[in-house]
């Protein structure tokens, strides 16, 4: 199988994922919810081996890169990094109901990479600027980074409508966690993004200064990734210092992954600078 | 004095100035950076165009706005951090004084009460703590023993480790600002500098040695997009060669504290330059030729042109029209706007309809390389700030300091066990660990009980 018919099918799992756990909730039936997470766990493993597949077929058309290199490549990987951060999650936590409001982005991402005309999907050999060490570093420090972030805002909206809601019951409601853990997971996510984002920038940052000489040269992606660092920033002083929580902290969580989008989209459609390799 | 230290140590301030941080920076973006006022006044209009550049949004990071912000955060910082890290060295070092207690203040508690049990038990307790927690303190007193483990109590500290470390990306770019440099050459192939341009001013640099550019080549994949930029330099210490060193972006090169960087490339005309220009009425072709810098005559005393700019690939509308260079003509009667002569089009400037077509015959091209250099003295700091960023984290986040309480009390022939314990962060998760701890070790002591 290739890897472009590979990462064309793992869209269609991530879509059938995104049901499955919309049933599991609506039907609350355990059975859906087993098979929800393990067509999660196949759609993970199909998105990995086609992004290995197009590692090899790098190296076969004399390339040789690691599939990071340009905006459909890093939209796949954001992907894998979603369904790895959500499996572990569900895993350590023993909670299903929050794979409706992760695995819909990892759908989002693969659906952008495969429909949108103004992707490009072909294997591009590396432009002099990519070529280093740091490329692999950076990007997997940041697109996980991104993808806890993901996962906090799906837990945050989820508290946003659900978190002030009685315990118990026998509604479509009763598999969703309470508020407390709600919170507490979403805040694990956002401390996990945040310590990787940091790492991100951090990667960049080094890479930048063996690159181009500077470290920090405010180019519009590097100031756009302080921002997302400073509103989650924000986030934490408040909630350790002010003792901020609930709707406050999940909305602040929501701001922060907006400003994440539009680090990785809007700075490359609507400002122009350094990262205009990932537009394309 | 106090009021203003509590001030600028309290967390509010701390969060406005991220905020404002925050939304300066996302002004900095939309706002184009360091451009010329004409293009400020052509985007916004000349009055608020005017406006943005006295508020400093024209030039938003060196503002003296956005850089107060910066120092007030750093001054919130220190302020901050020293005055809490006494009390949080306290708790790092305190060890509570071990007596009987009941522990109901305490987040995670159970007791259960054993007939009897072995003489061992003591050491088993012991052991046990020391494998989950850390060797326990021990302190036996008339009416029971009580063991006092604790883990990680220095992860206090991690919080000061992530704030230390801000601070030093502050020092190390200010020491880089102050004390460092950033400027621009170009080398043609062949040539030999002495100094740079610096960035931002109009002054050179001068280096103290000199640097030669041997070779600059590009080489293409088949696709047509650059593959590798390389620079071959030569340092040159008085005319005598030091070192040779290639330069490729990603791979600088250091020469006595300052490094060298690819930045970009291009190319000038050579020493010479062929015209041929056909005067259109008459049909006659006259050939010129020259130093492209210098003014050439026209025939038949019409005027004079110079060469003012030269593209190696002209782009038209998406369109590559190959090398050409834009002639201005200084004619007697006034001068005209000028105009691109194309090689591989000779016939285009007929279309111009001037008093001779103009047709570039040949000419000699000259490859330069446009090489960054800078030295930046603070930028070690910078690193150590990055690094002590990485390892503070992981500690503030995921680590916690953790306290434990085992008290056995004798009453009769029966022994009372209460667990107790504490931790500063990440109580759910700790809690959870606990509940564990007590399974296993309450049941250990059951079979010790057994036994017996």
């Amino acid at each position: 199988m290739t890897s472009s018919l590979a990462l064309s099918l793992v869209t269609f799992v991530y879509l059938g994922c995104s049901v499955l756990y919309l049933f599991y909730l609506v039907f609350k039936s355990d059975i859906v919810g087993k098979l929800a997470t393990w067509a999660s766990i196949a759609g993970l493993a199909l998105n990995t081996y086609g992004l290995v597949k197009r590692w090899v077929e790098s190296y076969q058309m004399g390339m040789g890169h690691a599939p990071l290199s340009n905006l459909y490549e890093s939209l796949v990987f954001f992907a894998w990094a979603i369904m790895l951060l959500y499996l572990l999650m569900e895993w350590k936590y023993q909670q299903r109901s929050i794979g409706l409001f992760a695995t819909p982005f990892a759908f989002f991402a693969m659906a952008y990479a495969s429909f949108s005309t103004s992707v490009d999907s072909k294997i591009q050999p590396l432009i002099p600027a990519l070529k280093s060490n740091w490329l692999i570093a950076h990007v997997v420090t940041c697109f996980l980074g991104y993808a806890g972030f993901a996962v906090a805002c799906g837990l945050s909206i989820m508290y946003l409508i659900w978190g002030k809601r009685r315990r118990g019951g026998k509604g479509p409601l009763s598999f969703i966690p309470d508020g407390a853990t709600l919170e507490e997971i979403s805040y694990k996510m956002i401390l996990i993004g945040f310590l990787l984002l940091s790492a991100g920038i951090i990667t960049g940052s080094v890479w930048a200064h063996s690159a181009w000489g500077t470290y920090w040269s405010w180019d519009p992606k590097e100031t756009w990734s302080l921002i997302t660092w400073l509103v989650y920033a924000t986030l934490l002083h408040v909630r350790f210092m002010k003792g901020w929580s609930g709707n406050q902290v999940a909305l602040l969580s929501v701001v922060g992954f907006v400003c994440v989008l539009f680090t990785y989209f809007g700075v490359n459609f609507l400002l122009s600078g350094l990262h205009s390799y990932a537009t394309g | 004095m106090n009021k203003l230290l509590n001030f600028l140590s309290s967390v509010k301030v701390t969060v406005v100035l991220l905020t404002v941080l925050a939304a300066l920076s996302i002004v900095g973006t939309v706002i184009p950076q360091q451009e010329s006022p004409a293009t400020y006044a052509r985007l916004y209009g000349e009055s608020t165009a005017r406006l943005f550049h006295n508020l400093g949004f024209t030039h938003m990071y060196a503002s003296t706005w956005f850089v107060s912000m910066l120092f007030l955060l750093g001054v919130n910082l220190v302020v901050c951090s020293s005055r809490r890290i006494p009390k949080t060295w306290k708790f790092v070092k305190a060890v509570p004084t071990l007596k009987l207690r009941d522990y109901t203040q305490m987040p995670f508690r159970r007791e259960r009460t054993y007939k009897n049990l072995e003489d061992n038990w003591k050491d088993n307790v012991t052991r046990i703590l020391s494998g989950r927690f850390s060797k326990p303190l021990k302190n036996e007193l008339e009416d029971g023993t009580v063991f006092f483990c604790q883990k990680a109590p220095w992860s206090r500290m991690g919080v000061y480790v992530v704030h230390g470390s801000v601070l030093f990306l502050f020092i190390g770019a200010i020491v880089g600002a102050v004390y460092g440099f950033k400027g621009n050459v170009n080398i043609l192939e062949g040539e030999t500098v002495d100094s740079i341009q610096l960035r931002g001013s109009r002054s050179q640099y001068p280096l103290g040695f000199q640097i030669r550019c041997d070779d600059f080549t590009v080489e293409f994949y088949e696709t047509g997009a650059p593959k590798e930029f390389r620079s071959d330099l030569t340092f040159l210490n008085d005319g005598k060669e030091v070192m040779k060193s290639a330069v490729r972006v990603n791979d600088p090169v250091s020469f006595r504290g300052i490094t060298f960087y690819q930045s970009t490339y291009g190319s000038t005309l050579g020493d010479e330059i062929t015209f041929d220009l056909v005067n259109n009425a008459s049909g006659e072709v006259y050939t010129i030729s020259g130093p492209p810098n210098k003014e050439f005559e026209m025939p038949d005393g019409k005027g004079k042109f110079r060469i003012i700019d030269f593209q190696s690939n002209l782009m038209s509308g998406g369109m590559s029209f190959g090398p050409g260079v834009m002639v201005h003509l200084m004619r007697i009667e006034g001068h005209g706007p000028p105009f691109w002569v194309v090689r591989d089009f000779p016939e285009l400037d007929k279309r111009r309809k001037g008093d001779f077509t103009f047709i570039l015959k040949s000419f000699k091209e000259t490859h330069y390389t446009g090489l960054q250099a800078n030295r930046d003295p603070g930028v070690w700091l910078v690193y150590l700030g990055f690094v002590a960023m990485l390892i503070g984290f992981p500690i503030t986040f995921f680590l916690s300091h953790q306290s434990v309480w085992v008290q056995m009390t004798r009453s009769g022939n029966k022994m009372k066990l209460i667990v107790a314990g504490t931790a500063h962060r990440n109580r759910q998760a700790f809690i959870k660990r606990m509940e564990r701890f007590w399974e296993d070790f309450s049941l250990e002591l059951e079979g010790e009980e057994r036994r017996s």
